[in-house]
């Protein structure tokens, strides 16, 4: 059990990549912290310095009050389990999990007791015999997590654990996972690209992107008020919708209006106004709207103000049916390197309504989905 | 170089891998660094050998007398005739057998298991056991003369125009299993749909050979090659068993000609000039063959 | 490889193939015969003797002392196998997981030294052994043996380990394992077949040495098999039938060995030539079993 600080953590490589920026991250007693990002962001890096595979190459990383800059990483009493599992090929499932604990010099009986209790919790007991090369991916994830549970650490790393798993078994494992840290009550840090896992993982969850962290908090709060640009894209599946735009006055709480012409202007919805409370007044701005706060109404009754667009393709995804448009506005790309290019909007409405390639609908804003960011820095504008 | 960063681990790896390396640093500067550098000193000197207090600078002298001295080319010959006959000899059959073993008939499994052997075998023991089988009452001798080809005993190591080619002989018996080793495992790697490709094609078995299993292996026969020419150029153990360079120096190469001259006659600074030109040679053969090498994948 | 129709073609390079055997075997079959005839037979134009006898062995093996040469070669030979093992190991560990500034450059010049033929070094090498004092000594032998192996032992080692997922070891040291732990318990396990093929590399370069031990070693009580053996050339009185005796000993150890091992020695001969690249490939498939 400990509490983790990075205080302005640095690493540069020798080769002169700064993988991660004067990053700075408290992580409480016991929490289940998720560091998620896009593939280079530095996220496994800034683990790998947590656990002493790398060093750091300034600021300072404090576990349990005591700065661990120069510990050896088995002096650290962290645990990890990697991305591929790094079981131990010629060791039996026991002698893997017992490994840690054979290091530790604990004696025998002690170890078959701790073992035969983590191989119960973990369903591997009657798999205690057998070798890594002959278990499935599934057994083989929980081999990992057995050694790295079994000699109750202070801290526990997961770097990318779930993978290499197929879907079904990912998210039975996201499950479980949650879970033995509710048992446990460990702290954990969590290293995923999947914004989902994280999600539904993380009790806090940090986002870093080109090594900087852009974002730390509950889900709900990344979810409902992110704080730039590349948080409200990264985060929520289908992304959100990011288009220029300004604010107009006018209506109840003012209007949005698309970088498209005459036509596409939208009122602000009651709900959604304190989120735009603070956003300058006709000057050029992202929108984001969340997919589930796009309305899509009949464009032969709705008001010919509404921004028109016309459906690319459907995908059924029930209860739901997710509505890509395209149309006369341009879209904004927030800086994910994984991410498709942004030239379509996704709409998320109940699958009862039926739409065919080629309708055309008007764009109505509903809810709270509505963030506004600075074009230039990204910022969110509160 | 990232990569290479996370392998380093953290920033107290550093001593320990250090430590690590120490005793084959140690070793490899103690028992080749140091001997490379005394050879190259003692051959630039006038030394017997024995007192170390004895020893005097010579400069280029002993290479000036070697460049002068008649055996010396003659080794030199020799060795290089060696070597670029058993180079030759050594991959036309341990190529041809490869491809025969290859073919998987009847009775390539007891070739590819014999055929191997000789190679592992100590030299001397190898140049002993064919003393006698060259030797008058020999069994080459007792073929000839059941054949009929002759009917005086040849004396194969006692007569100046047969012995190389004796030794020659001896060591492509010994060690065409080496060559075929390596083609066969060079031939595993040669690509089955190409070869299917050319079945298509139309090609026969030969056409096969020439047109695409060769060229495809240009690398290993070149890499091959250059360990049999590095084989070659260190030629000892036959020759010092067999005939200590005789009869009449007709069978001296460059490594029984430095023994001699270092041990026989204890100048050091003749035998040390010959080593280095030895060094010289393998070195030349060695980079050659890593070069090659690196193209290999 | 190939696709032989012809019955003709197949029957034609079995008896090629049988004939070039027979080539090979004939003549270490005509010293098998040698060794067991009388001294009289010697000289006669049979292959098989009249008179067998075994007993030219015996004879041999005590005539010539080969149970001291025995000995020593073995000796030599474990003692030289296990040191350079050892040591390429903790190298190429170092080299590959625990890097240090100037590692790269320290790796290279090691591997220089494969370029070196031991022939040209013994006369430097037997200066300093007369002065540092392990001349006439097979321990002394044996570390010159170290010398020469590893080099491409760390080759071989090196080669095998890049194919090792790095997290193996970085997973064990966060168990708390030493680094000297993490080499023997995890990753010599991982690479057995790499140590095998530089066991092998090394076992028939240093049991078949020559010159090295002929000039670093003095007293008969210290020879090698194949010095010992050698002693014998050229003296006349040495009947040739003991000869022929002693050389099939000599040969025997490895012979019983290529038997049990036939497949391991053909790839380690390979690999040593390739320069472990023929295992590089596999070291990827085996090293891994069980890490995806």
């Amino acid at each position: 059990m400990a509490e983790i600080s990075f205080r302005d953590v640095t690493k540069i490589y020798g080769d002169g990549t700064e993988a991660v920026t004067s990053l700075s991250l408290d992580i409480a007693d016991g929490e289940f912290v998720v560091l998620v990002g896009p593939s280079g962001c530095g996220k496994s890096t800034l683990l790998r310095m947590l656990a002493g595979l790398e060093a750091i190459t300034s600021g300072e990383i404090i576990v349990d009050g005591s700065v661990v800059n120069q510990m050896h990483p088995r002096d650290r009493d962290v645990a990890m389990v990697f991305q591929n599992y790094a079981l131990y090929p010629h060791m039996t499932v026991f002698a893997n999990i017992a490994f840690p604990l054979r290091q530790a010099r604990m004696n025998t009986a002690e170890i078959r007791r701790r073992v035969t209790e983590v191989a119960g919790t973990l369903e591997l007991t009657e798999h205690l015999k057998r070798r890594p090369a002959s278990l499935s991916g599934g057994q083989r994830q929980r081999v990992a997590i057995g050694r790295a549970i079994v000699r109750q650490p202070k801290v526990f790393l997961l770097d990318e654990p779930l993978s290499n798993l197929d879907a079904k078994l990912r998210v039975q494992m996201r499950g479980e996972l949650a879970q033995l840290h509710t048992t446990l009550g460990v702290t954990t840090v969590f290293v995923t690209h999947d914004q989902t896992e994280a999600m539904t993982l993380g009790q806090r969850v940090a986002v870093l992107n080109d090594g900087e962290l852009r974002q730390v908090g509950t889900p709900g709060e990344l979810y409902h008020r992110p704080a730039d640009l590349f948080v409200a894209g990264f985060i929520g599946s289908p992304s959100m919708n990011l288009l220029k735009a300004e604010l107009r006055p006018g209506g109840d709480s003012g209007r949005l209006a698309l970088d498209s012409g005459p036509a596409g202007v939208m009122a602000i919805p009651e709900a959604a106004a304190a989120l735009c409370a603070g956003a300058p007044v006709e000057t050029a701005l992202v929108a984001g709207i969340r997919p589930e706060s796009l309305l899509l109404r009949d464009p032969a009754t709705a008001s010919g103000d509404l921004p028109r667009a016309r459906v690319r393709f459907t995908e059924l995804v029930e209860p739901e049916t997710y509505v890509h448009l395209v149309g006369d506005f341009s879209g904004v790309d927030p800086g994910d390197p994984d991410a498709p290019p942004r030239d379509t909007l996704v709409a998320r409405v109940r699958s009862d309504r039926v739409f065919a390639s080629g309708d055309e609908v008007a764009l109505e804003i509903g809810g709270t989905g509505l963030h506004l960011f600075d074009i230039d820095s990204g910022r969110t504008l509160r | 170089m990232r990569a290479a960063d996370r392998r380093r681990g953290g920033n107290y790896a550093s001593s320990l891998g250090v430590a690590m390396v120490a005793p084959s640093l140690a070793v490899f500067l103690g028992l080749i660094a140091v001997p490379i550098m005394v050879v190259g000193l003692v051959s630039l000197s006038r030394w017997t050998g024995f007192d170390i207090a004895d020893i005097s600078w010579l400069g280029i002298e002993n290479y000036r007398t070697i460049a002068g001295d008649e055996i010396f080319w003659r080794a030199l010959r020799n060795t290089l005739l060696f070597t670029g006959l058993t180079t030759l000899f050594l991959n036309v059959i341990g190529f041809g057998v490869a491809l025969l073993i290859a073919t998987r008939v009847r009775g390539t499994g007891l070739l590819r298991g014999v055929i191997f052997l000789p190679a592992l075998l100590p030299s001397v023991l190898v140049g002993l056991m064919w003393q006698r089988v060259l030797d008058a009452f020999g069994f080459v001798n007792q073929i000839l003369q059941w054949l009929g080809v002759a009917d005086q005993p040849i004396f194969f190591l006692g007569e100046e125009r047969f012995v190389l080619w004796a030794i020659i002989g001896v060591t492509v018996w010994q060690f065409a299993g080496y060559d075929m080793i390596l083609y066969y495992a060079g031939l595993q790697g040669v690509d089955r749909s190409m070869l299917e490709a050319a079945a298509l094609d139309g090609a026969r078995t030969p056409a096969t050979v020439f047109q695409v299993i060769i060229p495809s292996m240009w690398h290993i026969v070149g890499v091959v090659a250059l360990l049999n020419v590095i084989g070659g150029l260190k030629i000892f153990d036959v020759v010092f068993v067999m005939t200590r360079g005789g009869p009449n120096r007709s069978s001296e190469v460059l490594a029984t000609y430095m023994f001699e001259q270092g041990f026989r006659f204890s100048i050091m600074g003749v035998a040390s000039a010959i080593a280095v030109v030895i060094v010289v040679l393998a070195v030349i053969a060695s980079v050659a063959r890593f070069r090659l090498a690196k193209r290999l994948v | 490889m190939f696709d032989l129709r012809s019955a003709w073609a197949k029957t034609g390079l079995s008896i090629l193939a049988v004939a070039i055997a027979v080539t090979i075997v004939l003549p270490v079959a005509w010293i098998g015969a040698l060794s067991l005839k009388t001294g009289r037979e010697v000289y006669n134009q049979k292959f098989l003797p009249d008179e067998w006898v075994p007993g030219n062995y015996i004879t041999a093996w005590r005539e010539f002392g080969l149970g001291g040469y025995f000995v020593n070669s073995v000796f030599v030979t474990v003692v030289s196998v296990l040191l350079t093992i050892v040591v390429a190991l903790l190298a190429a560990h170092a080299f590959t997981w625990l890097r240090f500034p100037g590692s790269d450059v320290v790796f290279t010049l090691l591997l220089l030294g494969i370029m070196i033929p031991p022939a040209a070094l013994v006369l430097p090498l037997l200066i300093e052994a007369r002065h540092l004092g392990f001349y006439n000594d097979l321990f002394g032998l044996s570390l010159v043996y170290v010398a020469f192996g590893l080099p491409i032992s760390i080759l071989i080692f090196r080669g095998f380990f890049a194919g090792i997922p790095g997290e193996l070891v970085e997973s064990a040291r966060l168990d708390g394992a030493r680094e000297w732990k993490i080499l023997f318990r995890v990753i010599v396990p991982v690479a057995r077949p790499a140590v095998v093929t530089v066991t092998i590399l090394l076992f028939l370069a240093n049991w078949n040495d020559f010159i090295l031990a002929l000039v670093l070693l003095r007293d008969a009580e210290t020879y090698t098999l194949p010095v010992g053996i050698s002693q014998f050339i050229g003296q006349y009185a040495t009947p040739h039938e003991l000869i022929a005796a002693a050389s099939l000993i000599g040969s025997v150890p490895v012979f019983i060995l290529y038997l049990v091992l036939e497949r391991k020695f053909q790839q380690g001969v390979t690999a040593g030539a390739l320069k472990g690249r023929a295992d590089d490939a596999s070291a990827r498939g085996r090293g891994c079993r069980g890490t995806p």
